[in-house]
């Protein structure tokens, strides 16, 4: 046994073929890590360029194991004293493991990804739903709204009941409307007339992806005589299909329950459904904006006032308390209806009526 | 690889040595780690994700330590962003794609049939290949084949029919209801009997598989386990899972008729009503989720490692259901009401519950085996898959 030099480290070598450890004497030299044996023999003594080495991250609890290149490997006796020799000797911590070594940074951390998360939510999902929806063929939106229909027919709808020339009338005035506002072409719609099975259901319109538009009879004879309505409806369907709003909410809503899965690994079951119920309902308040200024748009080409739009939002408000009144329950306001499904994530309807009557000044 | 099998060892007589493993790592030191790897991922939109995989593995290999000395992850986070990537665009591949119609669906599932045996034998062996202990790594024997045999039944069992309906009872051009979706759903029912029928019996050969398979130097581990211990365990959790429901409709017949009772007499509701729904809500996860999952876990946890090893080396474990189901009671309460950020120290106390109730039993000086495989590189774009796929190979 020689005499332990100054400033060395005691440490345990594994050799990397042998679980057999040895006692070792770690040193450094111009960048250079010298290993040596403590007992004469129990191995060569070796030199590993520092940089080399792959040294462990500091942490409270835990092992000390440093990987040496060839598949050898050295570990601390006493973590204390490794991680103060690592540190006077080779580098100082990276600042991710002092980020994490104490609460204060922790905290602001936290307070970082808070902030993170909500700029992502706010900018870069829809930033980067709209650039998968972009790349993704307008023909596989086909498909999905083919299917989505087709469930539909199956649980909440039933064939229409409007008159054939009803149906005409409203498809060419809606068909004149798009061809003004996009000369140049634009997606093709399909429109869908249906009833309703659950009267709940009422006056509705629902862009599915692919372009396809479903509109209740309920919905043409809420303000009969009045056809202009109905359009304006349509042109915010149209809104909905023009951007690919469907399509856009499915991309936002896989990519956040992803997120929440790597986030949350096995627990994210649990933790995920919340999220992506969160993010689809506030996301569609946005759309449903956008999807109102194209209506404003497709009407203005067309010569109907925006005017038309509040006065529909005034019938159905209307509609819903009649609705409410005849049940004869007290308490229940405006937005409880079970099936509300088109209206329910809209923005508050007083707000929207303001929209399309100051629309309607310009 | 492995084909030389001699161990230079001799075995000791007399009784093993009994080797505790012991779990040191904190939860709110994972918690720290947890935080700043999720800002690093966010930032970088998920770029970061093999480094924060890389720490997270690091932090507890080191803090598992067997006979003295702590476990170590080697794998390199450069090297695992590409398996990253892969596995990231093949899992939005196929989420999107069976998003979109029958057809894709039934190719989307075809083709994760096809893989994930390979995946899974892919992320076993860089796993094992890239831990080490006491400076030998580990070694997965695990061949192909052996994957496919294991694996390919079961999924196409439980993914294939339920697609092959989806693209027949698809939209076509026809609508004709009643002649497909018959075929379609007595499909999926043969399909799901026999996979639920079976479902120990797969549950076995895979372990068996897993567990035949785990090597370090010329020690190969086996899984002496009988498959009519695992029916026996799976019939025990329907049997527990019956009573649960039974239990839950007796609770919730009590609060129907307590909410009766106390509409009745016209007495404020609103508060008592938010409470019990809520003391309702916790039991239902607990009797529907927690028991069933927890018994499970114990009972497969004791029977898989109490059952495997070799002539020189074994494991015992015994993990205690009367402590193991409260505490997973009170991480999924605590989760719930401190909106996920109690996550960290659930993982580290579910973690230390079950590595600390195994022993490792030896009959050779540990200071005594060799590395005598070759080492080697597996890919790492399995273990991501495997990651991404939610499924987490525990130890």
């Amino acid at each position: 046994m020689s005499e332990a030099p100054h400033d060395a480290l005691s440490a345990r070598f594994f050799d990397g073929v042998h679980s057999r450890p040895h006692a070792a004497l770690l040193q450094t030299r111009e960048r250079m890590l010298l290993i040596t044996p403590t007992e004469e023999g129990a191995f060569a003594p070796l030199s590993v360029p520092l940089s080399a080495v792959r040294w462990p991250e500091r942490t409270r609890h835990g092992g000390r194991l440093a990987q040496l290149p060839d598949g050898a490997s050295l570990q601390a006796l006493d973590v204390g004293a490794w991680d103060d020799w690592v540190g006077r000797h080779h580098r100082s911590d990276s600042w991710v493991v002092r980020a994490q070594q104490t609460w204060r940074s922790v905290a602001v951390a936290l307070v970082l990804l808070f902030g993170a998360v909500a700029a992502m939510y706010q900018w870069g999902l829809p930033w980067v739903a709209a650039g998968v929806t972009a790349t993704v063929p307008r023909s596989v939106d086909a498909l999905v709204g083919q299917q989505v229909l087709a469930s539909l027919d199956d649980s909440l709808l039933k064939p229409t009941t409007l008159a054939p020339d009803a149906q005409q009338r409203i498809r060419d005035g809606f068909a004149r409307m798009v061809q003004r506002t996009h000369p140049d072409g634009a997606p093709e719609v399909r429109l869908e007339f249906r009833s309703a099975r659950d009267p709940r259901f009422g006056p509705n319109a629902l862009a599915l992806p692919g372009g396809t538009i479903v509109l209740t009879d309920a919905l043409v004879e809420l303000m009969p005589d009045d056809d202009d309505a109905v359009l304006g409806v349509l042109g915010h369907e149209f809104g909905h299909v023009l951007r690919r709003h469907a399509m856009r909410q499915l991309v936002q809503a896989s990519a956040v329950g992803f997120a929440v899965s790597i986030a949350f690994g096995d627990y994210g079951t649990l933790i995920g459904s919340a999220p992506v119920l969160l993010a689809t309902l506030g996301y569609s308040r946005d759309l449903e904006r956008e999807a109102d200024a194209e209506s404003v748009r497709l009407m203005r080409a067309s010569g109907i006032s925006p005017r038309a739009m509040a006065t529909f939002f005034e019938a159905l408000e209307r509609w819903r308390a009649d609705r409410n009144g005849k049940k004869g329950e007290s308490g229940s306001t405006a937005g409880d209806d079970a099936i509300g499904l088109a209206f329910s994530s809209h923005p508050a309807t007083a707000q929207r009526i303001e929209f399309f009557k100051n629309a309607a000044q310009k | 690889m492995g084909t030389d099998m001699q161990i230079d060892a001799r075995p000791e007589s007399g009784p093993p040595h009994r080797h505790p493993i012991e779990f040191t790592a904190s939860g709110s030191e994972y918690f720290r780690i947890w935080i700043v790897n999720l800002l690093l991922i966010v930032v970088t939109l998920g770029l970061y994700l093999p480094w924060a995989k890389v720490r997270k593995l690091k932090y507890f290999y080191s803090n598992t330590w067997v006979g003295g000395d702590a476990l170590d992850f080697h794998g390199q986070p450069v090297k695992m962003l590409r398996g990253t990537l892969i596995a990231a665009a093949f899992l939005i591949v196929y989420s999107v794609g069976s998003n979109f119609s029958g057809w894709a669906a039934l190719f989307a599932a075809l083709a994760f049939v096809l893989l994930w045996p390979a995946l899974f034998r892919a992320s076993m062996r860089f796993r094992l290949a890239n831990t080490s202990w006491r400076g030998l790594r580990f070694h997965f024997a695990g061949s192909t084949r052996g994957a496919y045999a294991a694996m390919l039944p079961p999924l196409a069992l439980a993914l294939l029919p339920v697609a092959l309906a989806g693209a027949l009872a698809g939209p076509t051009d026809s609508i004709k209801p009643g002649t497909l979706p018959v075929l379609a759903t007595s499909l999926v029912g043969i399909g799901m009997t026999i996979f639920f029928l079976g479902l120990p019996y797969f549950l076995w050969r895979l372990k068996r598989y897993q567990h035949n398979h785990y090597a370090i130097g010329g020690l190969q581990t086996r899984l002496s386990a009988d498959v009519g211990v695992l029916y026996g365990i799976f019939i025990k959790l329907m049997g527990l899972g019956f009573v649960a429901v039974v239990a839950l409709l007796g609770v919730v017949a009590i609060f129907a008729f307590t909410g009766y009772a106390s509409r009745k007499s016209g007495g404020g509701l609103g508060a008592t009503f938010i409470i019990l729904s809520f003391v309702l809500g916790i039991g239902g996860v607990f009797l529907l989720n927690v028991l069933p999952k927890s018994y499970l876990q114990v009972r497969l946890q004791n029977l898989l490692w109490s059952t495997t090893g070799n002539d020189l080396m074994r494991f015992d474990s015994q993990l205690k259901l009367k402590r193991y189901l409260p505490l997973q009671f009170k991480n999924y309460l605590l989760i719930f009401l401190t909106l996920g950020l109690y996550w960290p120290f659930a993982v580290i106390g579910t973690r230390r519950a079950q590595l600390e109730a195994v022993v490792l039993e030896t009959r050779i000086a540990l200071d005594d085996i060799t590395q005598t495989a070759a080492r080697e590189n597996p890919t790492a774009a399995g273990d991501m898959a495997a990651d991404l796929f939610g499924m987490d190979i525990g130890l």
